[in-house]
């Protein structure tokens, strides 16, 4: 099928593609079909909203930064999204970048949980203090934070 | 916005699936049960709002911005 996006023009995905979240993402709770692409060369991703050309988020797996990232995820958010083991899910969080894009940052409170196989997601919200709403993803790495992964050229 | 009055252990019903009792006053704390289908969110107010707002301005990212930075994190 034929989708329209807003930073890729039309794109064709397959229907098998498409990633459901039945509560939608908080804030277009009326959106409930996504798509994954990826950025080229880099960890990042964009999740296309499928009906809405306008509304594509940048995600990205925040253990390629924070390795030790562990959300407790609920037994019955698990069962909604039919995994029976934790390390089925892939989690993935939302990336802001603003004007100033040295100010980078992810939500690591919300993240999205995925269950890829069955192609169905949900947001959740943790309750875990060391997860910030807004982590300041190059700022950390500068600090030589949770990993070493800053590539040594751009020192 | 409709206004109830409950008493300890009384609920009120949203729709045919969504149920709110009043489980346990406390001083100036009302605790409350929420009986609701799986698919449906039920969040602090406050907490969803932060979310939602952080989430708008994530729609707002332009690729070139993405371009400039995502070699610096690998």
């Amino acid at each position: 099928m034929l989708i329209e996006s807003k930073h890729f023009g039309k794109l064709e995905i397959e229907e098998k593609e498409i990633i459901t979240f039945p509560e939608g993402i908080l804030g277009f709770q009326e959106i409930n079909g996504y798509v994954l692409l990826e950025e080229k060369d880099s960890p990042f991703f964009w999740l296309q909203a499928v009906d809405v050309p306008e509304v594509c988020f940048i995600i990205v797996d925040p253990r390629i930064f924070y390795p030790d990232y562990n959300p407790n995820v609920a037994e019955d958010i698990l069962a909604s999204l039919e995994i029976k083991d934790k390390t089925e899910l892939a989690y993935y969080t939302i990336v802001v970048i603003p004007d100033d894009v040295k100010k980078m940052r992810t939500n690591l409170q919300a993240p999205l949980v995925v269950n890829l196989q069955k192609r169905v997601a949900k947001q959740i919200v943790l309750n875990q203090p060391e997860y910030p709403l807004r982590y300041f993803i190059l700022q950390e790495l500068e600090r030589g934070g949770k990993n070493a992964g800053i590539d040594q050229k751009t020192k | 916005m409709l206004v109830l009055t409950r008493k300890l252990n009384e609920s009120i019903m949203i729709g045919d699936d969504v149920e709110i009792t009043v489980v346990e006053l406390k001083g100036d704390q009302v605790k409350l049960g929420i009986s609701a289908p799986k698919e449906v969110g039920i969040y602090r107010r406050e907490v969803y709002l932060t979310i939602s707002e952080e989430n708008k301005q994530a729609v707002n990212t332009n690729l070139e911005a993405l371009r400039l930075v995502k070699n610096k994190v690998r």
